[in-house]
C-alpha cells in the first residue's frame, strides 16, 4: 500500500517538476538567452524481493538544458562578423554619401572654379572676373576643408565609438570573470548539477560580447569559460579579467588604437570582428585611403595650379607668386615610442605630385641606417643609407687643414661636381667663407677658372646640369674646393661653404668621399621615392629603432588655403614676349619673313627678367688656334703683312712680326675693336665665329684676306693661310680671297648689352628651330636674311595677354596624378567610385552574413528555442500523466479505505 | 527541425521590415527620379555619371566662352569692314588723282580726302570692344595702338600678341588680331618686289609694278635697271685690228710716244700709249671710262652680249655724252703721216705729218632716246641687259616689268625685294605722291611711278586687311560649328547621364506594386500564423 502510494507520491512530485520547467519555458519563452528546458525522468531505484525487482516509482535526475555548444559558437562567430559588417557598411555609408553629394562633393566646386579661370583667360582685364576667381578658389579650398573636416568628424565619431565598446567589452569581461565565479559556486552547491540560467546568462553575454570582438572559448573542466580575443589575449581567465585600453595612435593622435592589459603596445590590428574590428576595417579601408587620396587631389592642384601661376605675369607686370598654400613640405610624424633623447626632425618634400601615392611611408632608424618603407605594400622604397641630407646642407670645414702644413703646400680638399640629381632646374646662390682667425689663402676654383672665385657665387641649374656660374656659361660644372696655399703664421683652417640657396631639396654636390673623414658630410639628397624625398629639417640624434611616419597628401586637404587674396595678383598673362626687334618701317626692320613664336616661360628659377635678342647670323669658316695665320716669308726682309678687310675696309693688319690671334675671341676682338671697323659685330658662340653688320642689315658682308709685300712682290714662297679662307695666300695662289656672308645659317642669343650669350645660339633651320634658354621657350621658323633680329623680353604692358590663364586652364583636364594619367576631376571620380564600390561590397557581405547569422541563429534555436506549441502538448501530457498519478493515489486511498472497512 | 516560438515570430517581423525598406527605396527613387541613390549603388556608373556631369559642365562653360569669342569678333569684322570700305574709297581717290586731266588743287582736294581716310583708318586701328580693350593692340590691350610720332608719321605700340579662348576640349580660337599682324606685317609692291623709280631720272619712263612669272628663277634680291646708250665701240681680241698703235718708223725710230685717248663730254680719258697692248677685252674698255667717270660723269656698261653702253653717272643729268677719239703724241711733234690706229670706238686715225694730233668724228648721244638698258646686281654686275623696246617689257630672273615713256640714258629703276611697310605708310605715300606738284612732263613720270608705287602698295593693304577679315570670318565659323558641336556632344552626354542615373519609371513602379503586394503577403501569413496556437484549444 504505501509502495503504491510512495509511486504515486513519487509521480506527483516528478509530474509537478516537469509542469514548472515547462512553466519555466513557456515563462520564459521571450528571454533572451534562455535555452529550454527539460526534465529528466528516471526510475526509482526497484525493490528487490525473492521474486524480482518492483519498480519504485520515477524521480527526475535533473533539468536539462537544451543546448549545443557548437551551435552557440556558430551564433557567436556570425554575430561577430555581423556586427564588423553591420558598423563598416554604416560608416562606409557615410563617406559614400558625402563624397557623391550633389552639392557638398568637390566636383561642384571644382567646376566652378575651372569655369572661373576661364572667365579670367576670357577677359584678363576684367577685375570682377578676377575678383570671382579668387571668391571661387576660396570656396575650392574650403570645399576641400569641409569635406576633409567631415572625414575628420568622422574619425572623431569612430574613436568615440571605439572608446565606448572598449569600455563595454571590459564590464562584460568583468561580468564574464563574475559569473564565472557564481557557476563554480551555484554547481557546487548544486552537487554538481549545472546552473542553466547562470549558464545561459553567460551565454548571452559571450553573445553580446561578441557584437563587439571576436572572441574564442574555452571551457574548462570547473564549469568555468575562458575569453580570448585578437591572437590570444586572454580577456577572461576563470574568475579573472583583464582590460583593454585606448591609446592614441604613436604617429597621428588624432587616431585612437587598441591596448591590452598594462602594455602600451596597440593591438588594434590584431582585433577582427565585431564593432572594433569594423571600426578598424572602416579606417585603414575607407577612411585614411578617402582622406589621403582626396589630400592628394589638394596636394596635386595646388602644386601644379601653383607652379604653372608662377610662370604667368599678373597685373602689375610681376612673376606669379603662389596661387594656393605651398603644400609640398610635409612633416615626417615622429613616433610616440621613440627615443626620448631623439630629437631630429625630418620632411618630406614632395617635387612630382604625377608620382605621389595615397600610401603612408615609415621612416625607419635600424642599425645605424636610414630606410623609407611604403606602408601600403610593406616595400623598402629607398635605403638604407647611412645619413640624410639636411636643409640647409653644408660643409664644414673647421680643423681638416693642419697648421702644421709647410707654407706653399697646395692642399686639395677634393673635387665635387655641381649637378642636380633631380634633373631640377634652379637658382642657387652658395658662399664660401672662412673665419677670421685663419691667415690661410683659400682658393676655390669653379670650373677650372680661379679667377672666378669670390665668396658668392650664383650657380644656375638648368635640367640638372650646371648651366651657368655668376651668369657665364659654365663647362663641366666642376667646383675643386681647396688648393689651399698656406700664407704663413698657418693656423687651422676654418671654412664654412654655406649652401643655404639650396633651398629645394633635390640639388646635390656629388664628388670624392674622401673628404668626408675630414668631417665633410657628403650631402646626396638619395632618400627619394614616389615623388619626395626625405631630408632630415633639424636635430643631431637618433636612436636605433626610431621610426617617422610619412603622409605625402595626408594633410593637404585640410591645409589647403587660397594664398592670393588680391585680383592684381592673378598671373594671367605669360610674362616674355617674343617680337621682331624693329617695327616695319623702321630702317633696321627685318627683311626676311621669318615669324618668332610667342615665347613661353618654362621654367621661373632660370628667368632673369632681361631682355634678349636673337640675331640671324652667317656662319664663318673662321679658325683660330695659335698656328692659323703664321706668316711665311722665303727671304729675310720681315716685309709681308696679312690684312683683313671687311666691306672693303681694312680692319686687320698682322705684319710678319707680329704674333699670331691666339683664338676666335682675340679675332673677334681685332674686328670689333678696329679703328677702321666699317660697322660690323663680330661674335663667337659655340666655338665659332659670326659676324654680322651693325646697326643690322641684309647687306651681305663681304671679307677678303689679303697677302702683301710692304716693299715690292712677293716672293714664290711668301705664305700665309687666312683666318677665314682656310686658303693658303702666296704669289702663286690669288694673293688674296673674297667671301661673301649673305645667307643666314645660325642665331645668336645677347643680352641687352649686346653682349653675346655664349653657348645659346645655334644652327638655324628654316623649317623650323627651337629655341630654349634662361627658362624661356621659343621657336623661329621661315626665311631669314642677315641682320634680322628678334626681342625675347619682359611682357611689358601685356595685360590683355591670357595665355598663362589658357595654360591653367588646360590643367583642368590635364592627365597629372598616377604617373600623368589622371587628372583632378576623375582623380576625384575614382575616390568617388572607390569608396562606392567598398560600401556596395560591404553591403553585399552584410547581407550574406546577414542570412548566415539567422541561419545559425534558427540552428540554435532548433535545439535551444522554446516552442510554444511543444510547450502546450507536454503541459497537457504532464497535466495528464500528473493526473493519472493522482488517480494511483486515489487508488491507494480506496484500497486503503477498503482495508480499513474490512477490519471494522 | 523544430522552430522556437520567439525564432519565428522574428523570422515573421524580420520579412515585413526588410520589404517596408525596399519600399521605402523604390519610393525614394519615385520620388527623386534617380536610379542611383548613393554611389554604393551602382559604383561603376556613379563614376561614369560623374565625369559626364564633369564634361558636360566644362561644355557648358566652353559654350559660354563661343559666345564671348562671337561677339569679339563680330567686333573686329565690323571693324575691319570699316577699314576695306575706307581702303576701298582710298584705291578710287588714287586712281581718280592719277588721271592727266586732274589739275594740280583737284589733286589737293583729293589728298584732304586721302588724309581724312588716313585719320578714320588710324581712328578704326584703335577701335575697342565692349569692355574698353584695345581690339588690335596684341596683348596690351591698355595701350592705345596706333599714335602719331614727332614727325607726324603712325606708330604702333601694341605687341604680336593674339588672345585666344577655349571654345572646346581641344580647340582654340584666337580672338584677336596684332595691329602688327593685320595692319603692320605688310609687304610692298606687287608682294614679290617693289618697281620704283630712282629720284631725279631725267627722262619720262614710267615703271609698271610688274610680276614674278616664273618663281623658280625668281631670286628675291635687289637690281637696278639701268638705261643706256648703245654704242658701236669694239675690241679685237686678237689684238691685231683694232687700238693697234702703228708708229710710223721716221727717226727718231719707234719712241714710243704715241698715245690714244677718248674724250668723253670734253674730258680725256687715257686709254693706253704706243708701248701698251691693244685692250682685247671691252671690260678693260669699261674699266678705262669708268676710271674717269669723277670728271666726265659717265659711266659704260659692259652688257650681257659684250657691248658697251654708256650713261650718265647722275640720272638727272639730261645732257647728251659726247665721245670723240684721239691719237696724238707725247712729245708734242706733228705726228707722222703713217702714225694710224683704228679706235675703239670705230675712228680710223691717221697722222697728216703736220698735227700733233688725230680726232675722230664726235659721237653725240641724245639722251632722251635711251635704246637699251642694263641690269645689275648689288654688287654692280650685269645680270642682263637688252634694247630698250617699250613693248617689250623687261624680263628677267623670273620678273617681268616694263618702263613705259621715254627714259633718259643714266635713267634708273630699282627692283626690290617686297620689304615690309605698313598700311599707314602706304597711305602717307599715297597722300605724298597725290601731293606731287608737277611741272614738266619728266616730273609727270616721278608723279606716275610714285602714284603707281603707292597704289600697287595699296593694293597690298586692301588685300591683307580683307585677309583678316576673312580670317575672322572662319574663325567665326569655326565658332558656330564647334558650338554645333558642342550642343551635340552636350545632347549626347545628357542621354548618357540619363541612362546611367535615371529611373526607368515603368520598371520602378512595377517593381513597387510587386513589392506592395508582398509586403501585403507578408502581413497577413503573419497574422493568420501567429493566430494559429496550440494554446487556442486548451479550454
Amino acid at each position: 500500500m504505501t509502495d503504491l502510494l510512495g509511486i504515486g507520491v513519487s509521480g506527483l512530485l516528478a509530474f509537478r517538476r516537469a509542469l514548472d520547467t515547462t512553466s519555466h519555458n513557456i515563462s520564459n519563452v521571450n528571454t533572451e538567452g534562455y535555452s529550454r528546458q527539460s526534465v529528466d525522468f528516471a526510475t526509482r531505484t526497484p525493490q528487490r524481493t525473492g521474486i524480482g525487482y518492483f519498480g519504485q516509482g520515477v524521480q527526475v535526475n535533473a533539468v536539462q538544458r537544451q543546448y549545443d555548444g557548437f551551435l552557440t559558437e556558430q551564433v557567436r562567430v556570425h554575430t561577430a562578423l555581423n556586427s564588423q559588417l553591420e558598423t563598416y557598411h554604416t560608416l562606409a555609408s557615410e563617406v559614400d554619401n558625402l563624397l557623391a553629394d550633389a552639392k557638398a562633393g568637390l566636383t561642384p566646386a571644382l567646376e566652378e572654379f575651372f569655369g572661373s579661370v576661364q572667365d579670367v583667360a576670357n577677359d584678363p582685364t576684367s577685375a570682377a572676373a578676377r575678383q570671382t576667381l579668387i571668391s571661387v578658389g576660396e570656396a575650392l579650398t574650403s570645399r576641400f576643408n569641409s569635406i576633409d573636416q567631415r572625414f575628420a568628424d568622422l574619425q572623431s565619431r569612430s574613436n568615440r565609438k571605439l572608446q565606448a565598446t572598449v569600455d563595454e567589452i571590459n564590464q562584460m569581461a568583468a561580468s564574464l570573470a563574475e559569473l564565472n565565479h557564481q557557476i563554480v559556486r551555484a554547481q557546487g552547491a548544486a552537487g554538481g548539477n549545472p546552473p542553466n540560467d547562470l549558464l545561459d546568462q553567460r551565454d548571452l553575454l559571450l553573445e553580446k560580447l561578441s557584437e563587439r570582438v571576436s572572441v574564442k572559448t574555452v571551457e574548462q573542466g570547473d564549469g568555468m569559460t575562458s575569453v580570448f580575443i585578437g591572437t590570444g589575449q586572454a580577456l577572461v581567465v576563470g574568475t579573472t579579467a583583464n582590460s583593454l585600453g585606448v591609446t592614441r595612435n604613436q604617429y597621428e593622435p588624432s587616431q585612437l588604437d587598441v591596448t591590452f592589459g598594462n602594455s602600451n603596445t596597440p593591438i588594434t590590428n590584431l582585433l577582427t570582428g565585431g564593432v572594433l574590428g569594423g571600426i578598424a576595417d572602416f579606417q585603414s579601408e575607407v577612411l585614411q585611403p578617402a582622406r589621403q587620396s582626396l589630400g592628394r587631389i589638394a596636394l596635386a592642384l595646388g602644386a601644379t595650379f601653383n607652379e604653372q601661376h608662377q610662370l604667368g605675369m599678373d597685373l602689375n607686370g610681376e612673376l606669379g607668386e603662389e596661387f594656393f598654400s605651398d603644400l609640398t613640405e610635409v612633416f615626417a610624424q615622429p613616433s610616440g615610442y621613440n627615443d626620448t633623447g631623439t630629437d631630429m626632425q625630418f620632411k618630406a618634400v614632395i617635387t612630382d605630385v604625377s608620382q605621389v601615392t595615397t600610401s603612408d611611408y615609415r621612416l625607419d632608424y635600424q642599425g645605424g641606417n636610414y630606410s623609407l618603407t611604403r606602408v601600403s605594400d610593406n616595400t623598402v622604397v629607398a635605403g638604407p643609407m647611412g645619413s640624410l641630407a639636411s636643409i640647409p646642407p653644408s660643409f664644414d670645414l673647421t680643423g681638416i687643414l693642419d697648421a702644421d702644413e709647410p707654407v706653399g703646400t697646395q692642399y686639395s680638399l677634393g673635387q665635387f661636381t655641381l649637378a642636380d640629381d633631380a634633373g631640377n632646374s634652379h637658382t642657387v646662390d652658395i658662399s664660401f667663407t672662412k673665419s677670421a682667425a685663419n691667415t690661410w689663402d683659400m682658393s676655390v676654383v669653379l670650373d677650372g677658372d680661379p679667377g672666378r672665385y669670390s665668396e658668392t657665387h650664383q650657380l644656375v641649374f638648368n635640367a640638372g646640369a650646371l648651366d651657368t656660374i655668376d651668369g657665364v656659361p659654365a663647362g663641366a660644372g666642376l667646383l675643386t674646393l681647396g688648393t689651399f696655399v698656406p700664407g704663413g703664421g698657418a693656423s687651422d683652417m676654418d671654412i664654412e661653404v654655406d649652401l643655404s640657396g639650396l633651398t629645394e631639396p633635390s640639388n646635390a654636390l656629388t664628388g670624392d668621399t674622401s673628404v668626408a673623414e675630414s668631417g665633410l658630410t657628403n650631402a646626396a639628397w638619395a632618400m627619394e621615392a614616389d615623388g619626395f624625398h626625405v631630408v632630415l629639417d633639424s636635430g643631431t640624434s637618433i636612436a636605433n629603432g626610431d621610426s617617422f611616419l610619412i603622409r605625402p597628401g595626408y594633410n593637404a586637404a585640410r591645409e589647403i588655403t587660397m594664398a592670393l587674396s588680391h585680383p592684381d595678383k592673378i598671373a594671367a598673362a605669360s610674362p616674355v614676349i617674343a617680337e621682331e626687334a624693329y617695327p616695319p618701317g623702321s630702317p633696321q626692320a627685318n627683311v626676311g619673313t621669318g615669324m618668332i613664336t610667342p615665347a613661353t616661360l618654362v621654367n621661373s628659377a632660370l628667368y632673369q627678367n632681361e631682355t634678349y635678342s636673337i640675331q640671324a647670323v652667317a656662319q664663318t669658316a673662321a679658325t683660330a688656334d695659335g698656328t692659323v695665320g703664321t706668316i711665311s716669308d722665303a727671304d729675310a726682309s720681315s716685309d709681308l703683312q696679312y690684312q683683313l678687310w671687311i666691306n672693303g675696309t681694312q680692319v686687320y693688319t698682322q705684319d710678319e712680326a707680329d704674333p699670331v690671334l691666339a683664338d676666335l675671341d682675340a679675332l673677334a676682338a681685332a674686328i670689333n675693336g678696329s679703328p677702321t671697323n666699317p660697322g660690323v659685330v663680330a661674335y663667337v658662340d659655340n666655338g665659332e665665329l659670326f659676324i654680322t653688320n651693325d646697326p643690322p642689315s641684309n647687306n651681305p658682308v663681304r671679307i677678303e684676306e689679303r697677302l702683301v709685300n710692304t716693299t715690292g712682290a712677293l716672293n714664290a714662297d711668301d705664305q700665309v693661310t687666312g683666318y677665314f679662307s682656310g686658303e693658303v695666300l702666296n704669289s702663286g695662289n690669288p694673293e688674296s680671297d673674297l667671301l661673301t656672308l649673305d645667307s643666314v645659317t645660325h642665331y645668336v642669343v645677347t643680352d641687352d648689352l649686346g653682349n653675346v650669350q655664349q653657348g645659346l645660339g645655334g644652327a638655324y633651320d628654316s623649317n623650323g628651330t627651337s629655341i630654349a634658354f634662361r627658362g624661356i621657350e621659343t621657336s623661329l621658323k621661315g626665311d631669314l636674311a642677315l641682320g634680322d633680329a628678334f626681342t625675347i623680353g619682359p611682357n611689358d604692358g601685356g595685360i590683355g595677354d591670357n595665355r598663362n590663364m589658357l595654360a591653367l586652364t588646360d590643367l583642368q583636364t590635364t592627365p597629372i596624378l598616377d604617373n600623368g594619367s589622371t587628372d583632378y576631376q576623375s582623380s576625384y571620380a575614382g575616390l568617388v567610385a572607390e569608396v562606392g564600390t567598398k560600401t556596395h561590397v560591404a553591403k553585399l557581405n552584410y547581407d550574406v552574413e546577414e542570412t548566415m547569422l539567422d541561419q545559425a541563429v534558427q540552428n540554435r534555436d532548433a535545439v535551444s528555442g522554446v516552442n510554444l506549441d511543444e510547450e502546450a502538448a507536454k503541459l497537457m501530457a504532464y497535466q495528464q500523466a500528473y493526473m493519472a498519478t493522482a488517480k494511483v493515489i486515489t487508488a491507494a486511498d480506496e484500497m486503503f479505505n477498503v482495508l480499513l472497512g474490512a477490519v471494522k | 527541425m523544430r522552430i522556437s516560438t520567439p525564432y519565428f515570430q522574428k523570422a515573421g517581423t524580420q520579412a515585413i521590415l526588410d520589404q517596408q525598406a525596399e519600399i521605402s527605396r523604390t519610393q525614394l527613387q519615385l520620388s527623386t527620379g534617380k536610379r542611383i541613390l548613393a554611389p554604393s549603388d551602382a559604383p561603376v556608373d556613379a563614376e561614369q555619371a560623374l565625369e559626364m556631369h564633369q564634361a558636360l559642365d566644362r561644355v557648358e562653360q566652353y559654350n559660354r566662352n563661343a559666345d564671348r569669342a562671337d561677339l569679339r569678333l563680330k567686333t573686329e569684322e565690323g571693324v575691319l569692314k570699316g577699314m576695306e570700305t575706307q581702303l576701298f574709297r582710298a584705291k578710287e581717290l588714287a586712281i581718280q588723282a592719277a588721271n592727266d586731266t586732274y589739275s594740280h588743287e583737284d589733286r589737293q582736294a583729293i589728298a584732304l580726302e586721302l588724309k581724312q581716310i588716313l585719320n578714320e583708318l588710324i581712328e578704326l586701328g584703335n577701335a575697342t570692344d565692349g569692355n574698353g580693350e584695345y581690339l588690335f593692340a596684341g596683348t596690351k590691350t591698355t595701350t592705345e595702338p596706333f599714335s602719331l610720332d614727332e614727325q607726324g608719321h603712325v606708330i604702333y605700340q601694341g605687341d604680336d600678341g593674339q588672345r585666344f579662348l577655349k571654345v572646346g576640349e581641344n580647340r582654340t580660337i584666337a580672338i584677336s588680331d596684332s595691329g602688327f599682324s593685320a595692319f603692320m606685317d605688310l609687304r610692298n609692291g606687287n608682294g614679290d618686289f617693289t618697281a620704283a623709280a630712282v629720284g631725279g631720272n631725267s627722262g619720262t619712263g614710267v615703271i609698271d609694278p610688274g610680276s614674278v612669272t616664273d618663281y623658280s628663277a625668281f631670286t628675291g634680291e635687289d637690281y637696278t635697271i639701268v638705261f643706256t646708250q648703245s654704242t658701236e665701240a669694239a675690241v679685237d681680241p686678237s689684238g691685231t685690228t683694232i687700238g693697234v698703235i702703228t708708229d710710223d718708223a721716221v727717226a727718231p725710230a719707234v719712241d714710243n710716244d704715241l698715245r690714244y685717248e677718248l674724250i668723253i663730254n670734253g674730258h680725256a680719258v687715257p686709254v693706253h700709249d704706243e708701248a701698251g697692248a691693244p685692250i682685247t677685252d671691252m671690260a678693260e674698255l669699261a674699266d678705262a671710262i669708268n676710271g674717269e667717270q669723277a670728271t666726265t660723269g659717265v659711266v659704260a656698261y659692259v652688257d650681257t652680249e659684250g657691248n658697251l653702253r654708256l650713261a650718265n653717272a647722275d640720272n638727272s643729268d639730261a645732257s647728251p655724252i659726247t665721245v670723240q677719239e684721239r691719237l696724238y703724241d707725247g712729245g708734242g711733234v706733228a705726228l707722222d703721216t703713217g702714225d694710224s690706229m683704228t679706235g675703239y670706238f670705230g675712228g680710223v686715225l691717221q697722222g697728216d705729218g703736220t698735227a700733233t694730233e688725230v680726232l675722230g668724228e664726235e659721237l653725240v648721244f641724245e639722251t632722251s632716246a635711251a635704246d637699251s638698258y642694263v641690269v645689275l646686281n648689288s654688287a654692280s654686275q650685269v645680270v642682263h641687259s637688252g634694247e630698250y623696246q617699250p613693248e617689250a617689257g623687261i624680263q628677267f630672273n623670273g620678273m617681268t616689268t616694263n618702263v613705259r615713256g621715254e627714259p633718259g640714258a643714266g635713267d634708273r629703276f630699282t627692283i626690290q625685294a617686297s620689304r615690309r611697310q605698313d598700311l599707314f605708310t602706304t597711305m602717307e605715300n599715297l597722300i605724298a605722291a597725290v601731293e606731287y606738284r608737277v611741272a614738266d612732263n619728266t616730273e609727270n613720270a616721278d608723279f606716275r611711278n610714285a602714284i603707281n608705287r603707292a597704289l600697287t602698295d595699296l593694293s597690298r593693304a586692301v588685300d591683307k586687311v580683307s585677309e583678316v577679315r576673312a580670317t575672322v570670318g572662319s574663325r567665326l565659323n569655326a565658332v558656330e560649328s564647334q558650338k554645333d558641336v558642342n550642343e551635340y556632344f552636350t545632347l549626347q552626354a545628357k542621354e548618357i547621364i540619363s541612362d546611367l542615373e535615371d529611373l526607368d519609371y515603368t520598371e520602378a513602379i512595377s517593381r513597387f506594386n510587386l513589392q506592395m503586394v508582398g509586403l501585403q503577403a507578408a502581413q497577413q501569413a503573419y497574422v493568420k500564423v501567429q493566430g494559429l496556437s496550440l494554446f487556442n484549444y486548451i479550454s
